[in-house]
């Protein structure tokens, strides 16, 4: 029966409905899930089945669709969500996930059609800022070792084919683009996603990728990227329906993710840039709608004034960030997001320490226990390889991370493996002298693990250096003139700090002394220091009392040779080492556990080049009470040599554990130094050890020396 | 040979299910004459016209029996000989009546076949105008437009190009197919007669590639004509809606709010044309029409010439009447842009292109859901309209942010609603919104 309303056409329909379009999208996810449960296991294969099905089953007092599995959206919702989870979350957690992407991120705006953000998003947002540590646990693929995912290993840690295959670390949906693409060719094919806004999200990627020097390929390859690209931003509810709104849409989102990576501790970035782009959807709608057909003039304008102000804002953000480029607050490749990663708990991280970019030394403290980060950075075979350690407060090595490094790929590489990394826990400050001992090298690596170990070395020190400048417990006196007598005082050191003062006698005029004691005694306390500020009225006490305070907090003070590595006995020592033509051999004096002298017995070095260098050496030595002084260019083996003589001499506990012989290196101009194998099976010259002799005038930066097998030597 | 060069329009359009087989391989059949006839007064844009008959005389076919109103209007015929049983009203569907003269058949007078004249030169101007308008004849595409208005455009336009729309684009419909391959000399010459009356020099068949033998033969016979091309288009609907017709053929965008003429153009339907071809060379009134029947729930599908005024019920019973155990409605034109009827006793116009019996199961009832913003209905609309976002704004009364976004715009092809996968009946809410906007604008 015709009715009024029925009578007029058009009278037949498109066989898709909401239901094909959903589940079609679910079919062009099974390639990613196959993928994520080969590479995690069972367990991924629960958690994604989970949420997808929470999310149905908290869907359905909502909805009034009778089919078991609903109308597919919840599903769809849950199991992208699914997806982007990490592999090693608990059990409840993909059903919370569930929850609240149905009832947080779908109905509570009105369900299907009416919901501004992506759903999956939202929840996934939810459980990001909820449960940060346990959104963050990351694995190795198929032997699930804990480890980090590439963007925060950086952009070296993986080949692209790895990171194409999807054989690294990160949620279980996102880390094999192949798998990804496989899907988003389904659905393109079947007309159920319009390329465009996948396309230019990508283009915005790259972009911005270029703008702030990232390598643009890594950048589309990692961080769910891919996934975010194909699958969340092509969301149709959350996303614009105009052709230009959809490509502005995109490129903002590609942008913004790159933007937000860089800038703040979120790796991903996708997340929210989507979000934030959600949000834009009905303004671009609006801001780019299209001209209508036989309509010419209506574009014009209207996107002329929108491309204006877009541009503007554009240009404005970027200049903005130029400007925010310079501060650079951390040195090399760190940033807040490794910090953060590294304590997740933390809220804030106090710098302790910090030189030209070589070791900063972070502080932070948590509600239970304060943990110190270091890093340091030293030179590896070409360029710097950036270290952190995390340490507990008894000094002990709780982690370290490889930052960044770029040692040859097969094998200096292997220096982030955790077998070579994890025999740096447990070490604490008191085996900083054994480390390079202890340590086993890697075959083939010894250079870049040789690296490793002296950053670590480094760290330590300075973690001792730092620790031994508190005061030292106990009670002291001091005394000083003032103005009818001396006073005498003593203060009591607990922990390190100066926790109570006692005049023991003084003479000075009662109503002007007594509330200056007062007041100084408060400053002392708080400011821990004799520099204090003087009391009207009883300036020359307040100036003995200082003076007093001084002295006892003199005998408070560890001995100021804190700074030197050296924990021998006064006398005089004897050492030799391997130069560069020969052994150089030192006679070694010290005084007050100071090096005093050193004197040369013996050397064979290049003349006029070798044994000035022999000589600048040991002056750095002595001024700087430390084997880390500089090599001389062009004549790093001869600076070397002396040294290790130094410290072989030194050193005769620790002479038996130097089997070979060691060398340091320290900023020159990439020096490269040769050093010998620890393990007996490679004779033959490994490639990236391999060097050659060099003549003495050679004007290169590089000086190179023929590698010698163990035992023997030839200049 | 292969059929070079394909145009289309730029954006929008869809591809739809064309069950266009059931009849295109089918020759027009010429259906007897009806016992009677309801010839409804006004089946064209514009005035309807004045009856000049009354109850009781005698008529023979071809007789005018209704003269024009005005300047837009149109003469109407007796499509059969017999006597004027009455002049009502009757119902349409939907709202409102509609006037027709009811005539019964009888055996007298025979009204013998006009005369063939030779076809020679082109008549005058004039003449054409003349005889066009003598014969009724007026836009069979289903529009309606007096075609004796159209061949004379205003002074000051300039027509340079003829289009004879041949798109076809409906599902089902073939009417236009077997007259290209069946009526091509009425077809050429009355192209021929339209340029003259406009002035134009250039005439263009455009065929969508779906009636690739109609192209081919066409491109063939087309060589005797100088002056005539033969068009290729990519078989995408609404190829047929005359602005994008142009737009595929010529790449003018005729302006939002004008007509044709304002890009120098001219079109007329396939069935026009011939119409035009016998009523200047034969003097022949518009007294039937083609169409076709079709449909998976009718019998024998077929394309029929039909006398104007037989009722659909007799139409189809004349193609076998519908299949057994079928529930189905009847939709008047094509699927897309026809009319649901429940009344089977409407007669045949001469704008009705088709009759198709739509099976119950592929009828579009489904259940409305909520928008998805999926944008299908943006990506298809020829327009390039969001019918999305204007229907939202329709149905929550914000009629002049509906108009902002284009609401006038829309040529209610029906793409949108097509594609929609929520079945939201977009057309029909663009249809009410445009009458509220009319009813709030007065």
């Amino acid at each position: 029966m015709a009715n009024l309303f029925r009578s007029s056409g058009p009278h037949i329909e498109s066989p898709e409905t909401i239901e094909t379009n959903m589940w079609s999208v679910v079919i062009a996810l099974i390639p990613v899930l196959i993928a994520g449960v080969y590479f995690f296991g069972l367990y991924a294969l629960y958690l994604v089945l989970a949420s997808a099905l929470s999310a149905v089953v908290f869907e359905k007092p909502f909805v009034k669709n009778t089919a078991a599995l609903g109308d597919g959206s919840a599903f769809l919702a849950g199991l992208l969500l699914g997806l982007t989870l990490p592999p090693t979350v608990p059990w409840w957690l993909p059903i919370l996930g569930g929850f609240l992407t149905v009832v947080i991120g779908k109905h509570l705006f009105g369900g299907l059609g009416s919901n501004i953000f992506n759903p999956a998003l939202v929840a996934r947002a939810i459980l990001l800022l909820s449960y940060p540590a346990l959104m963050i646990e990351w694995v190795s693929p198929l032997d699930g070792v804990s480890t980090a995912t590439p963007l925060q290993l950086g952009a070296d840690a993986f080949s692209y084919s790895e990171l194409i295959i999807g054989n690294i670390p990160g949620s279980i949906g996102e880390t094999s683009v192949i798998a990804l693409l496989i899907g988003g060719v389904y659905l393109y094919l079947r007309d159920y996603i319009d390329l465009k806004i996948p396309l230019s999200f990508t283009a915005g990627t790259v972009g911005a990728a270029l703008i702030f020097g990232q390598d643009p390929v890594f950048t589309i390859l990692s961080g769910g990227l891919i996934f975010a690209a194909i699958y969340m931003t092509t969301d149709m509810v959350t996303s614009p329906v105009a052709k230009w709104a959809k490509i502005i849409y995109g490129l903002l989102g590609g942008f913004l993710t790159i933007f937000i990576r860089r800038y703040t501790p979120y790796p991903e970035g996708v997340t929210f840039a989507i979000l934030i782009i959600n949000g834009a959807s009905y303004f671009l709608d609006n801001a780019f709608e299209t001209a209508h057909f036989g309509e010419v003039e209506f574009v014009r304008k209207k996107v002329a004034h929108f491309s204006a102000v877009i541009t503007a804002a554009v240009l404005i953000l970027l200049v903005g960030m130029t400007l925010i480029d310079e501060e650079a607050p951390y040195p090399g490749n760190l940033s807040y997001s490794h910090l953060n990663q590294s304590v997740p708990a933390a809220d804030d991280f106090e710098i302790i320490e910090r030189d030209e970019d070589d070791i900063l030394f972070a502080a932070r403290a948590e509600a239970e226990t304060i943990k110190d980060l270091i890093y340091i950075s030293r030179n590896g075979f070409e360029a710097p390889i950036e270290v952190l350690l995390i340490l507990e407060p008894d000094g002990n090595i709780e982690n370290i991370k490889i930052i960044n490094q770029s040692e040859s790929p097969t094998l200096g590489a292997r220096i982030k493996d955790q077998d070579f990394l994890n025999q740096f826990r447990e070490f604490t400050t008191a085996d900083a002298e054994q480390i390079m001992a202890e340590t086993d090298l890697i075959s083939g690596a010894t250079y870049s693990s040789q690296t490793v170990v002296r950053a670590v070395q480094a760290g330590l020190r300075l973690l001792i250096a730092e620790q031994e400048t508190g005061l030292q417990d106990g009670v002291y006196q001091g005394q000083a003139e003032g103005v009818q007598g001396d006073i005498v005082l003593e203060i009591t050191v607990e922990n390190g700090d100066i926790v109570d003062l006692e005049i023991l006698a003084e003479q000075e005029t009662e109503h002007l002394a007594q509330p200056a004691y007062e007041e100084l005694e408060e400053q002392l306390l708080a400011e821990q220091s004799a520099d204090l500020d003087t009391v009207a009225g009883a300036t020359y006490t307040s100036e003995a009392f200082m003076e007093a305070v001084e002295e006892a907090i003199a005998k408070a003070s560890p001995d100021s040779d804190s700074e030197s590595d050296f924990e021998v006995e006064d006398g005089v020592y004897q050492g030799s080492a391997e130069g560069h033509a020969g052994p150089i051999e030192l006679e070694v004096v010290v005084e007050a556990g100071e090096i005093t002298e050193i004197k040369v017995l013996a050397e064979n070095e290049t003349p006029n080049l070798g044994d000035d260098a022999v000589e600048a050496t040991k002056t750095a030595i002595i001024e700087s009470q430390s084997l880390e002084v500089d090599t001389v260019s062009g004549a790093t083996n001869s600076s070397v040599g002396t040294v290790n003589a130094v410290e072989n001499a030194l050193d005769s506990e620790a002479e038996a554990a130097f089997d070979q012989s060691q060398t340091e290196a320290s900023d020159s101009d990439s020096a490269a130094e040769n050093g010998e194998e620890t393990d007996t099976d490679s004779s033959a010259t490994p490639a990236e050890e391999s060097e050659e002799e060099s003549t003495a005038d050679s004007d290169s930066e590089t000086e190179i020396a023929e590698d010698t097998a163990e035992g023997g030597s030839n200049g | 040979m292969a059929i070079k060069e394909v145009k289309k329009f730029p954006i929008g359009g869809i591809q739809l299910p064309e069950k266009k087989g059931l009849t295109s391989d089918q020759a027009i059949k010429v259906m007897p004459e009806p016992a009677e006839v309801a010839i409804p007064l006004s089946q064209h844009i514009g005035a309807p016209a004045e009856p000049i008959v009354k109850v009781g005389d005698r008529v023979k076919k071809g007789e005018c029996i209704a003269e024009l109103q005005g300047k837009i209007s149109a003469r109407i015929h007796s499509s059969i000989s017999g006597i004027v049983e009455g002049i009502v009203e009757r119902k349409k569907p939907g709202q409102g009546t509609y006037s027709c003269i009811l005539i019964k058949k009888d055996d007298s007078e025979l009204k013998a076949e006009a005369q063939k004249s030779a076809r020679g030169a082109l008549p005058e101007i004039e003449i054409i105008r003349k005889r066009v308008k003598a014969a009724g004849v007026i836009g069979m595409g289903g529009a309606g437009f007096p075609t004796h208005v159209k061949l004379e455009p205003p002074a000051g336009i300039k027509i340079d190009t003829v289009i004879i729309n041949g798109a076809e684009c409906e599902p089902f419909l073939t009417v236009d197919h077997r007259l290209l391959l069946e009526e091509y000399l009425d077809l050429f010459r009355g192209l021929e007669l339209i340029k003259k009356a406009v002035g134009a020099e250039k005439g263009i068949v455009a065929i969508e590639v779906n009636k690739k033998d109609a192209i081919k033969k066409l491109q063939q016979k087309a060589a005797d004509w100088p002056g005539i091309e033969v068009q290729a288009l990519d078989t995408r609907y609404p190829h047929g809606a005359e602005k994008h017709l142009i737009k595929a053929v010529l790449n003018r965008e005729v302006p939002k709010g004008e007509l044709p003429m304002a890009v120098n153009v001219v079109v007329n339907n396939v069935q026009t044309a011939v119409k035009i071809a016998r009523a200047v060379d034969f003097e022949e009134a518009v007294t039937d029409r083609v169409l076709t029947v079709s449909g998976e729930a009718l019998t024998t599908p077929s394309n029929v010439k039909v006398p104007i005024g037989t009722l659909i019920k007799d139409v189809i019973k004349f193609c076998g009447g519908p299949k057994d155990q079928q529930d189905y409605q009847i939709i008047v034109g094509g699927p897309m842009t026809g009319i649901n009827i429940d009344d089977e006793s409407m007669p045949v116009v001469k704008g009705t292109s088709g009759i198709v019996l739509i099976t119950a199961a592929e009828y579009a009832d489904s259940e409305t859901r909520v928008c998805i913003r999926c944008g299908k209905c943006s990506e298809v609309c020829p327009m390039y309209l969001a019918s999305n976002r204007i229907c939202a704004f329709v149905n929550n009364g914000l009629l002049e942010r509906a108009d902002d976004v284009g609401l006038k715009d829309c040529i209610e092809c029906g793409a949108c609603a097509y594609i929609c996968p929520s079945k939201r009946p977009l057309v029909r809410w663009i249809k009410r919104g445009k009458a509220e906007l009319r009813a709030v604008e007065k």
